[in-house]
């Protein structure tokens, strides 16, 4: 029997952290890259995540919203989100001066299984913003590179000018160990000379061997039913496949119940599950 | 605090309908004052009778469209405004104005005036949405202040206001009142959008679903409900016209169901 | 205020393993009104009132208030450790963002100065509800807004003697729940019988002790009798109720839920008045002077329409079928998978409260019996 007493924790998941927003750097139309900085030093030097594990930022009066963390983990005097602008909060957001104080909770969940993957073969296949929670582990691959085996990245967007941090797809281009293709659902402009069509195409463009590989996978809901069957094809297992979920979150910490999946909940077993993990959950995918 | 200068432009207008709309906003007493040192108040006939042109940073109109010339108005008012907010049931569902929607306008027109050759009228009553764009509705016969004062401060805080898109049930299980269709009345509450603090309910009477329907209302079991509780197709249908006539869903599923030809 | 010593009263929070610390004792009903009138004095009290014809939980201040013969209430008695309102945090917007929480150790922070207070008469099926949340809202991170509140609060049980409507609570194994309440009351005659089973249970006693009696053998052994008896008096309304999250392994395509939806209005009462809810929506509110406002959670359904919708206006449960079959998963077969322990105590308000007349008995005996 459990009594009272021993429901008693240290650790307040509710507690705020303030931190300054430094600068808003625009990607898209609708999607900028946030830079932020804990107004508290100490707390900003402590500071540590996972790639593929999430924030909750808050701007008081307006709410709180989780988002994926989007900067280097080895970068340690700010960090980044890229948010684009399609709601409530995301919209004050946008509009806020830099030096405006808001507020985090967190890093919560798990991320991306990068002590599992080191010395491994990875491909990366982000679908539209889905490419941003996936950022800090590419970033964390190329600036550790002799940690990783392969490094395969397929991108996919609706059309060439939401295709986030373009400076860096052309720097990703170039590099010559790591193969980069990506591909744009639509060219109205005709301004994109690359490959057209939902990411799936790009799996003839690329050979991925299911030796030693991992897959980290995110996107739109309706990415992964497809980009799962091809990865079945190619014969990589359900345990090396990984997935970020998105799903309505609201306390971050397995009280609200909002992003239930299965079993699961998204913000503290997930946001990355295994597809193995996955396939046994109702509704996940 | 904000410059008269920097406060938003505010207006209020009514078409046809009691005004109780304005009167509810009138009846804020404690919170006026302080709403008035947001806003730059400059057409509210409840509390002063200045009349300004325009340009409207917010426009709140209540009532129903009933003629062309309240329709020229609204248009009129629409193109002046930044944010037109439809006030109260009659502007958002038509409210009892729509009760005439489907019968013979002559003949009502003949039973109300007898001579009615000089009486002009639009054949329905529609939400104004469906003849402007509107930019938020407050629902409501009469309007909620708390609604309006939380709306209020949305805009002024340059955040978007919530919608409540559940069912009055929500708002009667909260205050703990006893379930009136549980106790075989006639209820609207379980298809009728929350907002009003399950205000009749509270006191004892059923939901007249003033608010209007809830997202996904669940009109056929509502039927099914009230028939079960014996109600005559009379009586369902009265119920179920009385402030929402104009709502295409609950007339559809009605006419499915009731096979009545005017609905 | 203060009849009894503060120290005593910190010490609450303190004490350790619960057991049962004396021999039954009795209470005559005539000295229920003096005991509660104690009571008041250091404690807020609640208790079960009568609502026209129904009963709800409220705070007591007469001993004749209290309506220990009642069969259930409208909301349960989460509603007092889980509130349907609650502030996570108050804040000042300028001239510099200011935060406070009312989990704060400052006196008036306190969860914003929230007293102790008893709850009296809690039945067996909200006694299990409360371990419940104990549980599954301990899983990681505990809920600290709700782990004050219960550290704050008294349980004085009482054992159901006659079946109410529409409950299972014999299916549910809740019957003879009595573990979460301090002292467990057993109505015998014109007398309560009175197990003290913990420490703090021992505190209230010692500070009303006057009123309490010593029981007596026959006493005891009636009580004994009263309880076992309800072995026949209960029915079993759902056989083989462990069985239910086995058995949602098949029929989740199932058309049973495409059938309760037509008839569910997606209204969420159910879920609001169950002990075993506990979800909440999390929104922001700021006051008229635009700069004071404050964080609030509010109790929030699965059944409704916004439950699982994402910012881009994705919804993963778009349709009221896809909603009620959440629920029922969820409790019978999630919070099992996650906990070991069924969502459901079987105390029917579900049933009692549902505008489409939704039967859980009838419900859960389609599943048991391989309705699809």
């Amino acid at each position: 029997m459990t009594y009272p007493v021993s429901l008693r924790h240290e650790k307040n998941a509710y507690q705020y952290n303030k931190a300054r927003l430094v600068r808003i750097t625009p990607q898209t139309p609708d999607t900028n890259l946030y830079t932020f900085e804990y107004v508290d030093p100490g707390i900003q030097k402590q500071f540590t995540f996972t790639p593929g594990q999430f924030i909750l930022l808050s701007i008081f009066g307006y709410g709180e919203a989780p988002f994926g963390i989007c900067s280097s983990p080895n970068k340690t005097d700010s960090f980044d989100l890229c948010i684009r602008s399609v709601g409530k909060l995301t919209n004050v957001l946008q509009n806020l001066n830099p030096d405006s104080v808001v507020g985090f909770r967190g890093p919560f969940g798990h991320g991306w299984p990068m002590d599992e993957v080191k010395g491994k073969n990875i491909v990366i296949i982000g679908g539209g913003i889905g490419l941003v929670p996936l950022r800090p582990a590419i970033l964390d691959v190329i600036e550790n590179r002799d940690n990783y085996g392969k490094l395969q990245i397929m991108y996919g967007a609706r059309c060439p000018e939401e295709l986030l941090f373009k400076d860096e797809l052309y720097l990703w281009g170039n590099r010559r160990d790591i193969e980069y293709v990506a591909t744009v659902d639509r060219d109205d402009e005709h301004c994109w000379a690359g490959n057209i069509g939902v990411v799936t195409v790009l799996f003839d463009r690329i050979n991925i061997s299911p030796k030693d590989t991992y897959a980290l996978v995110c996107g739109p809901p309706i990415m992964y039913k497809f980009v799962l069957r091809e990865l079945e094809k190619i014969g990589l297992p359900d345990d090396r496949v990984f997935l970020s979920l998105e799903r309505r979150m609201k306390c971050g910490v397995g009280h609200c119940s909002h992003c239930l999946v299965g079993s699961k909940f998204v913000c503290q077993d997930g946001p990355v599950f295994s597809y193995a993990e996955v396939k046994a959950q109702r509704g996940a995918v | 605090m904000p410059t008269e200068k920097s406060k938003p432009v505010v207006a209020f207008y009514g078409l046809t309908c009691c005004a109780g709309c304005q009167l509810e906003v009138l009846n804020l007493e404690e919170e006026l004052l302080e709403i008035l040192g947001h806003i730059n108040l400059v057409q509210f006939r409840m509390g002063s009778s200045a009349k300004h042109p325009g340009p409207y940073d917010v426009c709140f109109v209540e009532g129903s469209v009933t003629n062309e010339a309240e329709l020229a108005h609204l248009k009129e008012l629409r193109e002046k405004s930044k944010v037109l907010v439809a006030l109260g049931a009659c502007a958002t569902t038509g409210g009892v104005n729509a009760l005439r929607n489907g019968r013979n306008i002559e003949e009502l027109k003949q039973s109300v005036y007898g001579d009615a050759s000089h009486v002009r009228t639009l054949p329905q009553i529609q939400p104004l949405k469906e003849y402007v764009k509107v930019d938020y509705e407050l629902q409501g016969c009469p309007i909620a202040g708390d609604e309006f004062i939380e709306f209020l401060t949305a805009l002024l805080t340059g955040g978007e206001p919530s919608e409540k898109n559940y069912a009055v049930c929500v708002e009667c299980r909260l205050k703990e009142n006893i379930c009136l269709m549980k106790e075989g009345e006639l209820c609207l509450g379980p298809i009728t959008r929350a907002g009003c603090g399950a205000r009749c309910p509270s006191v004892g009477f059923p939901c007249e679903g003033c608010w209007g329907p809830v997202p996904q209302a669940n009109v056929e079991s509502e039927i099914n409900m009230f028939s079960q509780k014996g109600a005559s197709f009379d009586v369902v249908v009265r119920k179920f016209r009385m402030f929402n006539a104009s709502m295409e869903d609950f007339m559809k599923q009605l006419k499915k169901r009731l096979d009545i030809e005017w609905l | 205020m203060g009849l009894l010593p503060e120290k005593v009263l910190n010490e609450w929070v303190i004490i350790m393993a619960p057991r049962s610390t004396t021999s039954p004792l009795i209470l005559k009903k005539g000295d229920i009104t003096p005991f509660i009138k104690k009571l008041t004095h250091i404690l807020t009290v609640y208790g079960p009132v009568a609502k026209k014809t129904q009963f709800v939980f409220d705070e007591i201040s007469e001993g004749s208030q209290l309506r220990l013969d009642y069969d259930t209430t409208i909301l349960p008695p989460k509603k007092y450790f889980i509130p349907p309102q609650e502030e996570m945090v108050r804040f000042s917007l300028s001239p510099q963002l200011n935060i406070t929480s009312p989990l704060e150790e400052s006196e008036e922070a306190t969860l914003w100065n929230g007293k102790r207070f008893v709850i009296v008469g809690i039945h067996s099926c909200d006694l299990a509800a409360i371990k419940f949340h104990d549980k599954i809202l301990t899983q990681v991170y505990p809920d600290p807004y709700r782990t004050h509140r219960r550290e704050r609060g008294i349980i004085i049980g009482l054992n159901c003697l006659t079946p109410c409507e529409e409950s299972f609570c014999k299916s549910t194994m809740t019957l003879s729940s009595t573990e979460g309440a301090d002292l467990m009351l057993t109505e015998l005659h014109d007398s309560y019988y009175v197990d003290v089973l913990t420490e703090t249970g021992q505190l209230v006693i010692d500070y009303t002790k006057s009123l309490f009696s010593s029981a007596s053998k026959e006493q005891s052994k009636s009580v004994e009798q009263l309880l076992t008896s309800r072995e026949d008096t209960f029915p079993d309304l759902i056989p083989e109720f462990e069985k239910l999250p086995e058995r949602l392994q098949v029929g989740y395509e199932g058309e049973m839920w495409a059938r309760l939806g037509n008839r569910c209005f997606g209204c969420g009462a159910c879920t609001l008045v169950c002990p075993t809810c506990f979800c909440f929506d999390v929104k922001d509110r700021v006051e008229l002077d635009l700069n004071q406002g404050s964080r609030v959670r509010n109790w929030d359904s699965c059944q409704l329409v916004d439950f699982a919708l994402v910012a881009g206006g994705h919804n993963f449960r778009p349709t009221i079928p896809s909603r009620v079959r959440f629920r029922i998963y969820h409790k019978f077969w999630i919070e099992p998978e996650q906990i070991q322990v069924i969502g459901c105590v079987g105390c029917g308000r579900c049933t009692r409260t549902c505008p489409a007349d939704i039967d859980m008995i009838e419900l859960l005996t389609d599943i048991q019996e391989g309705g699809t």
